[in-house]
């Protein structure tokens, strides 16, 4: 993802490192606030001030030129090594900053657009992204093929030299509010498999798009399902090749888990941090078998670290995520929803069970729902073990 | 099992890597198992001439400059293999005299010339035995070993308490120890002996700090680790090439996602036990080293029992037989799990930690 690293720290640069550190945690000193507004943690914020204080966060970010360190200079990143995002989740995540709002844009559209895309895409769309001025969505899963991707049915077909899309995705996380739709869409003959399907830019606001938030379990509706009707596609709408989409889809999914584990596995280790004190707190109310599950999630808690770490190192060298990505993918969720469900049996031994643990903990019930999405999303845990088991270990495919 | 290995770093592991594959085989282990000794005295001279003890050498007296984490990488070469012999407590003794200062003795070690055994589990080293300690000498009324290859070493390295300090002791052992059984242990690759000194004395050779005691916790729970780690790469391609070849119902066992998903649960949990065991090597405060040591003994045993026990179950009714190896493995990582140090210990240590903030 990076390439021009010229004038930059190298990865050995500790003391450079450090100072970068020591800025970012100034600089989040003085930003949050403006952040957060009138609603500081551990106060919980609606879904809707939520989103308002994640924009304001990603816009905050790109005004200080942190919004992609890892970014080529010439799209408004800085071009810097991969501990610099590293320092900068970490130091957020502890900071109690919320996650970053157009997280599908910078994790998957920007890393395609960077990757295949022509210099007039990158051009178009780079900067607005960043600067969480444009919003983008993702519309990969479809009713009828969710674990089964590659038997997608959404068609495109060209109109007078204009492609058009018509069919239904769902589970569009940020479809409510995004401006754009990062989508693949068959162009090959129904039943061409991964060879038909091409990856297409297409506008959210037209007629053709109709939004229809779905309530999640949580009772968020941050993903819905989106019916498309011969929508429109953007002027110049394929990203890479006609008949490409797969391979570059399934590329850019590899350099998303990766990153967005980086947070993810901050935000963990926080969590669990906060479960330690709670239950130090009353430790005569907890029984010894859940004192043992909390060093079991904690020790996997410290060796997800480590890997996430190693993973991103491999990619800062220019190396391809490899099968250790989804192994940590399935590795991370198991935690999460462990640390989820020891949370929950905690509270639930304490005199008033209805009540938190303690002021600065997460919502625990809110996290324990969350979690069942982990091992669902960006691939079930039962395709990452079957991905693992072919390609990681050359077992015979059926 | 570091991960800034040096050209030298790298040279000695592959040296080690073609030498144990072709020296140290597991028909060659299993049939020096039943000699009077239990291993192959040879070989581990062998492995002394190729370096292997001088690994655990972090100080000059080594020479060899290399990486703390080539020990680890040492240990878990030798895991792969399931090599046999005590190993394991010699690199022990050469890290326990170094951290006492007693680099002096360390030549013997290094070359392979007095082989070691540390009769006592680990955790012994917390509440030594009690004796009587005078004029650099201690008295045991008699000393016994709990532990494997009491029998076939050279001499013991024990820790000694008296009302008023606390003492490392080596007893030299005549050509045989005064009475010797062998009992029945969790692994023919790890002989248990039943080894009692009668009247028994040692020379001191350092006062035992806690700093020491903790160390040696340390080392202990980290190269186990790293064996555990080895072990369970070669379960893991064992498992995986037999469910390649082995067919039912006209295809690979290995095609069916029953058996798939089992071994991608092995390997999802080998490639982060690896990770953190790792980490134990990379600088860092004393108390995280502690942590993530103690962190990785817990999780190298879990997933050593559980990859052999998946191992077992994917070669089917062969895998319960001694006609196919794969039963060792499960054998060793029970011993593991267990000696020279449980996982228990580690667990409660952690369990205790839970509260420490700085951790």
């Amino acid at each position: 993802m990076v390439d021009d690293r010229s004038g930059t720290p190298s990865l050995d640069d500790d003391s450079a490192l450090d100072a970068f550190r020591e800025e970012v945690r100034r600089w989040l000193e003085c930003t949050l606030p403006s952040v957060w507004g009138a609603l500081t943690p551990p106060v919980r914020p609606s879904e809707a001030v939520d989103m308002a204080m994640r924009r304001r966060f990603d816009r905050a970010l790109h005004a200080a030129g942190w919004g992609a360190l890892s970014w080529p200079t010439a799209y408004g990143g800085r071009a810097a090594p991969i501990e610099w995002e590293l320092v900068l989740a970490e130091e957020a995540a502890l900071a109690g900053a919320p996650e970053r709002f157009n997280r599908v844009g910078l994790g998957i559209v920007a890393p395609a657009l960077i990757q295949y895309g022509s210099e007039a895409q990158k051009q178009r769309y780079l900067g607005p992204l960043l600067a969480a001025e444009e919003v983008w969505c993702q519309g990969f899963s479809e009713p009828d093929a969710g674990s089964d991707l590659a038997g997608l049915s959404t068609r495109a077909e060209l109109v007078d030299g204009r492609w058009r899309i018509t069919g239904q995705k769902v589970w569009t996380t940020l479809s409510a509010v995004a401006d754009f739709c990062f989508l693949l869409a068959r162009t090959g003959e129904a039943g061409s498999g991964h060879r038909g399907i091409t990856a297409f830019i297409v506008p959210m606001r037209q007629d053709g798009v109709v939004v229809r938030p779905i309530r999640q379990i949580n009772d968020s509706t941050e993903f819905s399902e989106v019916f498309l009707d011969a929508a429109e596609t953007a002027p110049e709408p394929v990203i890479g090749t006609v008949g490409g989409g797969w391979r570059l889809a399934m590329s850019v999914l590899g350099y998303e888990r990766s990153t967005n584990l980086l947070g993810r596995q901050v935000r963990l280790a926080l969590a669990i941090r906060a479960l330690r004190h709670a239950v130090s707190t009353y430790r005569d109310s907890v029984p010894e078998p859940l004192l043992d599950d909390l060093v079991d999630v904690w020790i996997r808690s410290e060796a997800l670290g480590r890997a996430v770490r190693e993973h991103l190192a491999e990619i800062g060298r220019g190396q391809a995520p490899g099968i250790g990505d989804n192994a940590t993918k399935v590795y991370w969720s198991e935690t999460y929803q462990a640390v989820g469900d020891l949370a929950l049996q905690v509270r639930g031994l304490l005199p008033d069970p209805a009540h938190g643990l303690l002021d600065d903990e997460p919502d625990w019930y809110d996290f324990y729902l969350g979690s069942r999405a982990s091992s669902i999303y960006a691939g079930t845990d039962q395709i990452q073990r079957t991905i693992i088991a072919e390609r990681g270990l050359g077992l015979p495919r059926r | 099992m570091t991960t800034s290995m040096s050209g030298t770093d790298i040279e000695i592991v592959d040296a080690l890597r073609a030498f144990l594959a072709k020296k140290a085989t597991l028909p060659h282990a299993l049939e020096q198992a039943e000699s009077p000794a239990g291993f192959d005295r040879r070989l581990l001279q062998h492995l002394a001439e190729l370096g292997f003890f001088e690994v655990a050498s972090t100080s000059e007296v080594g020479g060899l400059g290399c990486s703390p984490g080539l020990m680890g990488s040492c240990c878990a070469e030798a895991g792969r293999v399931l090599l046999g012999g005590p190993w394991f407590e010699q690199l022990l003794t050469v890290r326990l005299l170094e951290g006492a200062g007693r680099s002096d003795l360390l030549d013997e070690v290094i070359v392979g010339s007095v082989l070691y055994s540390l009769p006592l589990a680990s955790t012994s080293w917390l509440r030594p035995p009690v004796v009587a300690l005078e004029d650099g000498r201690a008295r045991f009324a008699a000393a016994s070993s709990e532990l494997g290859f009491a029998a076939g070493v050279d001499a013991w390295l024990v820790p000694a308490h008296d009302a008023a300090t606390g003492a490392i002791v080596l007893v030299r052992l005549a050509p045989d120890p005064a009475r010797v059984s062998r009992r029945r242990g969790f692994s023919v690759l790890w002989p248990a002996f039943d080894a009692l000194l009668d009247d028994a004395s040692g020379e001191v050779v350092a006062e035992i700090d806690d700093r020491l005691v903790a160390t040696h916790l340390l080392d202990t729970a980290r190269m186990l680790a790293c064996v555990s780690v080895g072990a369970t790469e070669t379960v893991l391609a064992r498992a995986t090439e037999y469910a390649k070849q082995r067919e039912q119902f006209g295809r690979p066992i290995g095609s069916f996602q029953s058996l798939q998903h089992r071994l991608a649960d092995v390997f999802i949990d080998l490639e982060h036990t690896r990770s953190l065991v790792t980490a134990t090597w990379d600088p860092a405060p004393f108390e995280r080293r502690q942590l993530l040591s103690a962190m990785a003994k817990v999780a190298s045993d879990r997933l050593s029992v559980m990859a052999a026990e998946t191992a077992v179950q994917v070669h089917g009714g062969a895998g319960f037989t001694w006609e196919l190896p794969v039963h060792h493995f499960l054998k060793e990582a029970l011993r593991r799990r267990t000696l020279p140090e449980s996982t228990g210990w580690y667990r409660l240590w952690l369990r205790n930690s839970v509260m420490n903030y700085n951790l």
